[in-house]
């Protein structure tokens, strides 16, 4: 129950029916508590269980449009 | 070894199990651990609950296999103070800010004047006398672990076995190297562990690792495991963390090289909880109840005498003498004859209560030298001839072990919906 995705909409839709959400991530620190905040959920961190960098070539990261993506990064509502 | 559980006859086919509470989860899972007898969340203080008489006895197995996996792997075990001197706890600075707002003081002590907490986790009490154990390079990797209670002031609610103020099955490991080199070589063994007991327990997981703002307090970094419990909440149920040598020169941990020079320590630690019960309870039940894996259920198969009036003698005759055939293979096994309760009635309570596997006698089984085998976790029902219920038993147990633990494999949480 690992949802790749790349739009924020799309990333609320998942987490809103429970499971995990893979969003684009720079690396960047504050980038990625925005997403956190964007999203109202909480990072799990980046994959080891698979590559994090698998097809990131091309993505944005979802908070900052400026920078390029160079992981999946994992979110969920988590207790 | 003619039987196989292909050639056992299926007499009931098997159903969807009943998941609609289970999906509900915190009150599924408050129902199941109080109804079964397994915990007890009524206790007067906040965050501290009651482990009872059949929660022991699943988390006496659970436990027996993590020291099993921590003594083969070259850890020790040990068994520290639950007291830590203040100014211990406060020497790495990033660990006690991580820290001191949810450390219980110890008020009080007679009349003295010391400044005592109860560990919140063990590396400040461990590192004090790793310095006095750890001369030379000879003496690395030093690796202990221990199973203890340990305590944070929790602000956020408290949920039995899952936020809790005494966390009481925390398997804390300690480990010391020579280098970076070695110390990251443990932490990879330390997610192997891991993934092992969690197979064990058929618990799926991810396994990521935290971003900078989550690591462990006085952590290089952190590795989690995460679960996906069935509202779709995930929950984590281990971490390891790399800790460099922040410890080790707060509090002077050194070694002497091979060369002659004094060099610190790069120590790990990794931890994992009670939750790793929780997540095994929340994966495998359903609006009956629990099921528990054969490898960690206090009893693996529990038989039913169905009797009748003038067949009870023979009926439980032939109960004992197969609940003897199975302890003696190695099963736990228990009859229950209860006079008071009608078979359909024990067949609930035994769901309920997770058994993997359920023996059904009958006067018309006894006649015809056979059994009736229920699967907890298929709801299928089989005959096995008399003569190989041994055998029969062992096929079905390890089929139904089987299937708790594929399940996982063909996606982190299948029954959450797509």
């Amino acid at each position: 129950m690992v949802a790749r995705v790349s739009s924020i909409d799309e990333a609320k839709d998942r987490l809103s029916r429970g499971g995990v959400v893979e969003v684009p991530w720079s690396g960047d620190n504050e980038c990625g508590m925005k997403i956190q905040q964007l999203l109202d959920a909480d990072a799990l961190g980046i994959p080891l269980d698979e590559d994090a960098g698998k097809d990131i070539g091309g993505f944005r990261d979802l908070a900052c449009n400026d920078k390029q993506a160079n992981y999946w990064f994992r979110l969920a509502r988590r207790y | 070894m003619g039987v196989s559980i292909a050639t056992l006859q299926l007499i009931k086919a098997g159903e969807q199990r009943p998941r609609e509470k289970w999906r509900d989860f915190i009150d599924w899972f408050n129902w199941v651990i109080m109804e079964t007898g397994l915990y007890d969340y009524r206790y007067p203080v906040k965050g501290a609950y009651v482990w009872r008489p059949y929660g022991m006895k699943v988390r006496r197995l659970v436990e027996s296999y993590i020291r099993a996996v921590h003594d083969e792997t070259g850890h020790q075990e040990v068994l520290f103070p639950v007291f830590i001197p203040y100014e211990f706890l406060a020497k790495e600075s990033e660990h006690i800010r991580g820290f001191e707002n949810e450390v219980f003081w110890v008020s009080k002590g007679g009349v003295g004047e010391e400044r005592l907490v109860l560990r919140p986790t063990s590396e400040t009490a461990i590192m004090p006398m790793f310095k006095l154990w750890i001369k030379d390079h000879t003496d690395l990797p030093f690796r202990v672990y221990q199973i203890v209670s340990v305590f944070r002031a929790e602000t956020k609610a408290t949920r039995p076995m899952i936020r809790l103020r005494e966390i009481s099955m925390f398997k804390e490991a300690h480990t010391a190297h020579a280098n970076r080199e070695d110390a990251e070589r443990q932490v990879r063994e330390a997610v192997e562990i891991y993934r092992k007991i969690f197979d064990y327990l058929g618990v799926p997981y991810l396994i990521s690792q935290r971003p900078e703002w989550d690591k462990f307090a006085g952590a290089v970094y952190t590795i989690a495991f995460d679960t996906i419990m069935p509202d779709g909440r995930t929950m984590q149920i281990g971490t390891v963390h790399y800790l460099g040598t922040n410890f080790a020169k707060v509090f002077d941990v050194k070694y002497l090289t091979p060369s002659g020079n004094w060099e610190y320590v790069h120590t790990t630690s990794y931890g994992i909880s009670e939750r790793a019960i929780a997540a095994m309870i929340a994966m495998h039940g359903d609006d009956k109840g629990l099921v528990l894996p054969p490898n960690v259920a206090p009893i693996q198969v529990v038989i039913v005498p169905i009797m009748y009036k003038g067949t009870e003698e023979a009926i439980l005759r032939e109960s004992r003498s197969i609940k003897d055939e199975l302890v003696n293979a190695g099963f736990r096994v228990e009859i229950d004859d209860r006079t008071d309760r009608t078979p359909g009635w024990k067949y609930n309570y035994w769901e309920m209560m997770g058994v993997p596997l359920r023996i059904e006698i009958g006067p018309k089984d006894v006649e015809n030298r056979q059994v009736v085998l229920a699967r907890r976790d298929t709801l299928e029902k089989y005959v096995a001839p008399r003569n190989e219920i041994a055998e029969a038993v062992r096929q079905v147990l390890n089929e139904i072990s089987n299937n708790l633990r594929i399940r996982r494999g063909h996606s982190l949480n299948p029954w959450l919906p797509e």
